[in-house]
């Protein structure tokens, strides 16, 4: 009897153990996957690896197709410690081919983890130059070269960009994390960048699958034109040595499209190079340097006073060579009066007083609405990275004055970048119509383009007002900047001679000149602004910045096919 | 008495029974059999694991070449813009004894039927009110109160 029931008990037990294990298997199984699954993983752990598939970035391209930034190849040279077959010949390889200290691989070799095992992987150089890494690979390869063992030659996917310096602060540059900065690399980053995709890469070979692709990145065409961009470049390079200046900017624009044909900064960097390039060399003057645009600035008072009826062209004031506003004097540049002046004279003369004449007859409230309606003081939301507002103050600001209204009508206290200045003056020779500047043209993505359509900004100004006022700058440049001149066409500008703000007042020696000019000016096909900073040669922009762009015009034409006004006039009668 | 039919049985039973080599004969067959099937089946799936793994070969080096191809062409198209950068260029010119034209060089013909250049379609302007600054806050809260508090409303 106790036998039967101990046999009953044993099978009980058996029962339950049997059924306690199935709910232990049970739970590891949840816990951690089926064997199968669980040895599946640990086969495909030992066997691949992921990796990050990199998306080749979008090429750059002027607007003519020529090749601005693409991408190559450099190489990152390491070592796997425990594959080396030779240690001595590869510190040696590498030192005669990379110029490594044979000793430093050494060390790098011997380097251990922190649970003293020896690394898997130690990085020796990188970016190595696609030259060198092609000839450690060859000798890697040739089976009767150095023995290499354990090194480890992986291609790293880098910018090119082959006219190295030119349009440098345009185009930016991308650094080792695929990321753009400055220019058009940074702003159309994510077009350019494309998607990156992670795959499997198998050590085993028939477990090996294709991997995604990743998603390209798109191409750019920027309305640049490389040879107007060339020709801007090596004229501000050659005004900056000439007139002894530290730097400068010129940007040429198509007053009826906004798209900027060339914008050149100076001191220019190689975008290549860009870890040995200075810092503020980086940075594109043309749309981040803000200063007080000087006289310049007279062609935005003298619209505004004509638009609001202020004045007309004919109207004359009587310049005594000094007015009174809010308490601060305001003289002429040579501190001369100037007797009788119409509105031709006061821009041809360059006369500040007049200017605040302007400025204070038409009351605070519509010279800064009119400010406003150019764009001063604010971004011209360019397709570039790193644009600065520039500033106004208006009444009611903490640090406006009553003195500032004078003294801003003919551009101190007031900042601005230069193309908030292109682009305001721009309205002037357009008809009135204020075109947004942009750089992008069309992006190309696998066969399809996608245009972009020029925009206007804004009409401060009407056609009447600018035309009347074209006219009188044009007469105003006969007059007063006869070196911005170029025969056989009539060119309108205005030259600009801005002080410099220093703590405690402006400085007395050094000045930003500039020369904003546009033609021909009964059909403008390009308005240009230059500006030099501090040039020693002289502190007038009549002398240094309007020469600047006689050079630029002279050559312009001839690069844009313009014909003289007499031939434009020919062609037009004879109906072509 | 045993008939003769059951006496050949006996005999051959026995004769079976004592003669070990048959039994293993037929073991040492069966096993045989099974081994050739068996090595065959490995041979066949070893043949197919070293075609796999070839081809696996040749997908890891097709694309490696890809890889490497793509640099190359990256390389060349980066080689060939370079040797049509405009410093180059220039300078070649100039070895040449060119020099960059001016005005006075160029030369236009009226082309007939040749439309030359057009003006393009911009988007449409967007006439902008040029505002006056003149609002109070008196004003503000009078145009904010003739909207909020409409007439007969």
């Amino acid at each position: 009897m106790v036998e039967a029931v101990r046999g009953r008990l044993r099978f009980m037990l058996g029962v339950f153990g049997v059924l306690t294990g199935l709910i232990i298997i049970r739970l590891v199984s949840l816990q951690f996957g089926s064997a199968v699954v669980f040895f599946e993983k640990q086969y495909q752990q030992a066997t691949s690896y992921r990796v990050e598939i990199p998306s080749p970035r979008g090429r750059i391209f002027d607007r003519n197709g020529d090749l601005l930034a693409t991408n190559g190849v450099q190489y990152a040279v390491g070592i796997s410690p425990s594959l080396v077959t030779d240690a001595d010949e590869l510190a040696q390889t590498l030192q005669s081919v990379l110029g490594v200290d044979a000793a430093e691989v050494h060390t790098l070799m011997a380097q251990r983890d922190n649970d003293g095992n020896v690394l898997k992987y130690v990085l020796v150089r990188q970016p190595v130059p696609a030259e060198l890494g092609d000839k450690l690979l060859a000798m890697k390869d040739d089976p009767n070269g150095p023995a290499l063992g354990g090194l480890v030659v992986e291609p790293l996917q880098t910018r090119v960009y082959p006219a190295n310096k030119l349009a440098a602060h345009v185009l930016g540059f991308v650094g080792y994390d695929n990321k753009g900065y400055y220019g058009v690399e940074e702003f159309y980053n994510e077009i350019l960048a494309g998607h990156s995709v992670v795959g499997i890469k198998q050590v085993v070979p028939f477990d090996v699958a294709l991997n995604p692709s990743p998603d390209h990145g798109a191409d750019l065409y920027l309305t640049l034109d490389r040879d107007i961009q060339f020709l801007a470049e090596q004229t501000l390079a050659n005004a900056v040595q000439r007139y002894g200046a530290e730097g400068g900017a010129i940007i040429v624009m198509e007053p009826k499209t906004g798209r900027i044909l060339a914008m050149a900064a100076n001191p220019a960097f190689d975008p290549n190079n860009f870890l040995n390039e200075p810092d503020a060399s980086r940075s594109n003057a043309a749309i981040s340097a803000q200063f007080e645009p000087g006289s310049g600035f007279k062609v935005l008072t003298m619209a505004a006073a004509l638009q609001s009826g202020t004045v007309t062209p004919d109207s004359t004031y009587l310049d005594t060579g000094y007015i009174e506003v809010g308490g601060v004097g305001i003289t002429n540049w040579n501190g001369a009066a100037w007797g009788p002046q119409d509105m031709t004279g006061l821009l041809q003369h360059s006369l500040n007083v007049g200017a605040a004449w302007l400025s204070t007859k038409m009351g605070p409230q519509s010279f800064y609405s009119y400010l406003s309606a150019f764009g001063i003081g604010q971004a011209t939301n360019i397709d570039l990275s790193g644009e600065a507002t520039g500033r106004v103050k208006r009444p009611g600001d903490p640090d406006w004055y009553e003195s500032d209204l004078g003294t801003n009508a003919f551009g101190q206290g007031v900042a601005t970048t230069p193309i908030q200045l292109l682009t305001a003056v721009s309205a002037v020779a357009n008809g009135g119509a204020m075109m947004q500047p942009h750089l992008l043209e069309k992006v190309v993505d696998e066969d399809v383009a996608h245009a972009t359509q020029p925009q206007v900004l804004g009409r401060p100004i009407s056609g009447e007002v600018a035309n009347a006022l074209s006219a009188m700058l044009a007469v105003s440049v006969e007059r007063e900047a006869s070196a911005a001149l170029l025969p056989g066409y009539r060119l309108a500008g205005k030259t600009g001679t801005a002080q410099i703000p220093i703590p405690g007042g402006y400085d007395k020696v050094k000045t930003i000149t500039t020369f904003v000019g546009w033609g021909p000016i009964d059909d403008p096909k390009f308005i240009v602004l230059v500006k030099l900073d501090k040039p020693g040669a002289s502190i007038w922009g009549s002398e240094t910045a309007a020469p600047t762009f006689g050079e630029l015009a002279r050559r312009l034409v001839v690069l844009m096919e313009i014909p003289p006004d007499e031939v434009r006039g020919q062609l037009a009668t004879s109906g072509q | 008495m045993q008939t003769f039919a059951q006496f050949r049985y006996t005999e051959i039973t026995r004769a079976f029974k004592q003669a070990p080599w048959r039994v293993q004969t037929q073991v040492i067959a069966t096993l045989a059999a099974l081994a050739v099937v068996i090595v065959a089946l490995g041979g066949m799936y070893l043949a197919e694991a070293s075609r796999a793994a070839t081809a696996g070969r040749d997908v890891q080096f097709l694309q490696a070449q890809k890889a490497a191809l793509n640099f190359a062409i990256d390389r060349q198209e980066a080689d060939l813009a370079a040797a049509k950068s405009l410093t180059r260029l220039e300078g070649r010119a100039r070895e040449l004894g060119y020099v960059p034209a001016q005005p006075e060089h160029m030369e236009f013909l009226a082309v007939k039927g040749y439309p030359g250049s057009q003006s393009e379609a911009v988007a449409p302007a967007n006439e902008v009110e040029v505002l006056d600054y003149n609002e109070t806050l008196g004003t503000a809260l009078a145009h904010w109160l003739s909207v909020v508090i409409r007439p007969g409303g």
